[in-house]
């Protein structure tokens, strides 16, 4: 089973004075789906476009099950890669219709993949009766038809209304997992590179900032650009001295051997706060200044006293205004992770 | 010392009419994009559709009618002579090409200025009068500042197409540089004078090209600022509906309704009484082949140059497409005289004959090409090429799989183009083309020089006839940056 299929050593790409893809290297296990997260600009679509062959890298290597694509002195035709790619616009062949679309490579299996892709009964459309979701199913369809080793999605589901690419999601991811393809996804949002991929990447100014599963990714983020990114977080001025982390907000007694003093940033999640209004202005430490309704949840943002901004996510019965004075309290859970000066930190909290 | 009068007298007289031509075709333009665009007038998508229409008839079937109408013993001549007028103001000279020029011309302004009439914000002319503007003040101080450049890069047109006509001004005698050129040499055995007129005229040509192109990048630049959508009808005609819709019709009536009504009733008259040009089939088969062999032609060689552009933004490709517009620019008689040369001294063989005469057309008609083709190219996606890469297929199998399909449209409408403008075309087929040899274009033209005015007709109707029914097939791809295709 762990084969690898995908394996990118040291590549760089730049573009004038851009760098937009900066000593990457990384590694996709054979039937895995690798998500690509990052803010638009990153690199991440120039990276795909580098493994697909449209660009050529400036140095480094790239293999695809074993054999090598590019290196320094060879680079393998874009036609006998074996990759498929779906495009953001699906970039279907304007002038052929459903069917000759999907067997524009190969015309053999073109009714099961229909079929599979729930498209049966348009086989004669053109690309532009068919809805945005639709394009995409046959852009899908169509990869899948050259029965690809490795498919690169290059943010197929981002020009969709958002009830359709929820569940274009799951159903595609489904179909990749049961054709067993390896794939790379690229996507900004980062519920949609959860959902999506066994494994997550993130990507900032042409560099990985992480690699992991989702949940990994999420609960133990590695730089401040991740816990802010990916996983959302508040990252709230602290000061450790001797064992107690102190807050605008909260006191956290941590389970240390040594004592240790210094500046922190601590990582707190938006569910691990809480609000109450607080008519006592004596328990008071924040104002709501905003507050979004999310269907189960409110999302609130607070400013502290100290002027610092929060983000509480918590499921209220009453809502809370905007301009109302709010007492916020932090739960810590098991261990709390912080960084100083940049350096990721992670202690257990004395319970 | 003659010489230098001479040639400063051809400037003179070139400079007035265009000037002339440049601030009528002004007049008419502002005038009708005016109604059309500001009014309630009724039937308004008609009268849009009908106002450039005049462009489609050949400047030297437009001046034959007015020779037949205004000219010596013409039809108004007869019509008062009950009234006892025996002679009217001879037409041949300066009158007769500026009012042919003017109501061949004036499209090219109406049409830059239609389009950016209709793009300036209305908002505009709301906020304006809620700062206690009068419509009038509006107009001169905003609205018309923002139509500058359209006006502007018409007019161009306008000059372009007046310094390079041809057939105009040799039917009614008027002396600017072409006919002189043409005159030049026809008559002189030393043809230096010939080419020195040739050399200032391509000159001054380019110089506009020039111009133009820069006047064009401002047009681009206002229209990306006015997000506007259609302007409402600001103005009630009411009781004036009528005046004006006559006023537009005038304009139609004599920029192409009595030209064609006329010439299909000599045509006619020539059939009835039998003076039917004797070679007619012949003439209309030549016009046919040499326009085919341009069009195929003019693919041949354009479409690398269309493909090197859309691909690599090579500066030798940039070069060699901006060089190839020059062509388009440079009047017939200049693109003649320089083949006749190069012909004459170096490729002998090849001297009037057909092949040159078709390099001819290329030179100048391969922009339209490069044009139409260049544009279908640049509106695939790229994504939807790499697509088929990536599914396997070669660069030689995605071209016939994929961009061929998609851009034939684009080149058979640039294909079209290019044999629309060749069977209209005039001082080169008469001075490139074999002896005895003659298209319908070069028929009408002798014929008009000799007072055969019905055998002229005859050739101008099949001309028309011929060149307006592709039009209605094209017309769904024509827009507006097309419209340098109408040129000449």
């Amino acid at each position: 089973m762990d084969t690898l299929q995908i394996d990118l050593k040291n590549i760089s790409k730049h573009f004038g004075n851009v760098h937009a893809v900066n000593d990457i290297s990384l590694k996709v296990q054979k039937g895995s789906i690798l998500s690509i997260v990052g803010p638009s600009g990153c690199g991440k679509t120039t990276l795909l476009r580098l493994i697909a062959g449209f660009e050529s890298p400036d140095r480094g290597e790239l293999q695809i099950g074993g054999s090598p694509i590019w290196s320094k002195d060879y680079s393998m035709p874009v036609q006998e890669r074996n990759i498929g790619m779906i495009f953001q616009d699906g970039a279907l062949f304007p002038h052929l219709n459903v069917k000759q679309n999907i067997g524009f490579a190969v015309s053999e299996n073109v009714d099961s993949l229909l079929n599979l892709v729930g498209l049966v009964g348009k086989e004669t459309s053109m690309p532009h009766e068919l809805s945005g979701g639709e394009q995409q199913r046959v852009a899908l369809a169509r990869s899948l038809a050259a029965n690809p080793s490795t498919l690169l999605l290059d943010e197929p589901f981002s020009n969709l209304d958002i009830q359709i690419r929820r569940d274009i999601r799951t159903e595609v991811r489904s179909i990749l997992k049961s054709y067993n393809v390896t794939a790379i996804f690229v996507t900004h949002d980062q519920q949609e590179a959860s959902e999506m991929g066994d494994q997550i990447a993130i990507m900032k100014d042409g560099a990985l900032e992480q690699i992991g599963n989702p949940e990994e990714v999420y609960g133990n983020p590695q730089t401040e650009f991740t816990a802010k990114f990916f996983s959302q977080a508040n990252l709230v001025d602290g000061i450790l001295q001797k064992k107690t982390l102190k807050t605008f907000i909260s006191e956290t007694d941590l389970s240390i051997d040594k004592d240790m003093n210094g500046n922190m940033k601590l990582v707190i999640h938006p569910n691990q706060l809480s609000i109450e209004s607080a008519s006592d202005s004596n328990k008071m430490n924040g104002t709501v200044r905003k507050q979004i309704f999310q269907g189960n949840e409110y999302f609130y943002t607070i400013e502290l006293e100290n002027k610092e901004i929060v983000n509480v996510l918590q499921s209220n019965r009453q809502p809370i205004e905007p301009n109302t004075p709010v007492k916020i309290t932090y739960t810590p859970d098991k261990s709390v992770i912080c960084f100083q000066e940049g350096a990721q930190k992670q202690f257990k909290v004395n319970q | 010392m003659l010489l230098r009068i001479h040639v400063l007298f051809i400037m003179l007289k070139t400079a007035a009419l265009v000037i002339a031509v440049c601030f009528s075709c002004i007049a008419i333009a502002l005038i009708s994009c005016w109604i059309i665009t500001r009014t309630d007038l009724k039937l308004k998508s008609l009268w849009s559709a009908l106002m450039p229409l005049p462009l489609v008839i050949p400047s030297y079937v437009g001046a034959f009618i007015v020779i037949i109408i205004l000219g010596p013993k013409g039809v108004l001549q007869k019509a008062l002579e009950p009234l006892g007028v025996s002679s009217l103001p001879d037409i041949h000279g300066f009158e007769g090409a500026w009012l042919t020029l003017t109501f061949l011309c004036y499209p090219y302004i109406f049409l830059t200025l239609k389009s950016a009439m209709e793009k300036i914000d209305p908002a505009l002319q709301e906020i304006a009068q809620s700062n206690g503007y009068s419509y009038w003040k509006y107009f001169y101080k905003i609205e018309l500042p923002l139509l500058r450049p359209s006006i502007i890069s018409g007019s161009m047109l306008v000059i372009l197409y007046t310094l390079s006509d041809f057939g105009a001004v040799s039917i009614l005698r008027y002396q600017t540089f072409t006919w002189s050129i043409y005159l030049q040499y026809e008559a002189a055995f030393d043809r230096t004078l010939a080419a020195g007129l040739s050399l200032i005229l391509a000159f001054i040509v380019i110089s506009i090209l020039y111009l133009e192109s820069k006047t064009r990048k401002n047009i681009y630049y206002y229209r990306t600022n006015a997000k506007a959508s259609v302007s409402k009808p600001f103005f009630r005609l009411n009781k004036l509906q009528i005046p004006v819709a006559i006023l537009l019709g005038a304009i139609l009536l004599i920029g192409l309704i009595i030209p064609l009504v006329f010439l299909l009733y000599l045509a006619f008259q020539g059939f009835m009484s039998n003076q039917i040009p004797t070679n007619l089939f012949t003439l209309a088969l030549n016009s046919l082949m040499v326009s085919s062999l341009a069009a195929v032609a003019t693919l041949g060689a354009g479409s690398s140059i269309a493909l090197l552009t859309a691909k690599f933004k090579t500066r030798i490709a940039v070069f060699l497409e901006n060089t190839s517009y020059i062509g388009f620019g440079l009047p017939g008689i200049v693109v003649a005289l320089s083949l006749v040369f190069f012909g004459a001294n170096y490729a002998t063989i090849l001297y009037q004959t057909i092949p040159l005469l078709i390099f001819g057309y290329s030179i100048m008609f391969m922009p339209a090409l490069i044009g139409a083709f260049k544009s279908s190219l640049e509106s695939i996606n790229p994504r939807i090429e790499e697509s088929a890469k990536i599914l396997g297929e070669s660069n030689i199998g995605t071209f016939r799989r994929i961009v061929l399909p998609l851009t034939s449209p684009g080149i058979v409408y640039g294909m079209s183009l290019v044999f629309l403008l060749t069977i209209k075309e005039l001082p080169l087929t008469l001075i490139l083309g074999p002896l005895d040899f003659g298209t319908l274009a070069t028929a009408l033209w002798n014929a008009s020089e000799e007072a055969f005015f019905l055998e002229a007709a005859i050739s101008g109707v099949l001309i028309i006839l011929i060149s307006i029914i592709p039009m209605f097939g094209l017309r769904k791809l024509t827009n507006e940056s097309s419209l340098w295709t109408h040129y000449k």
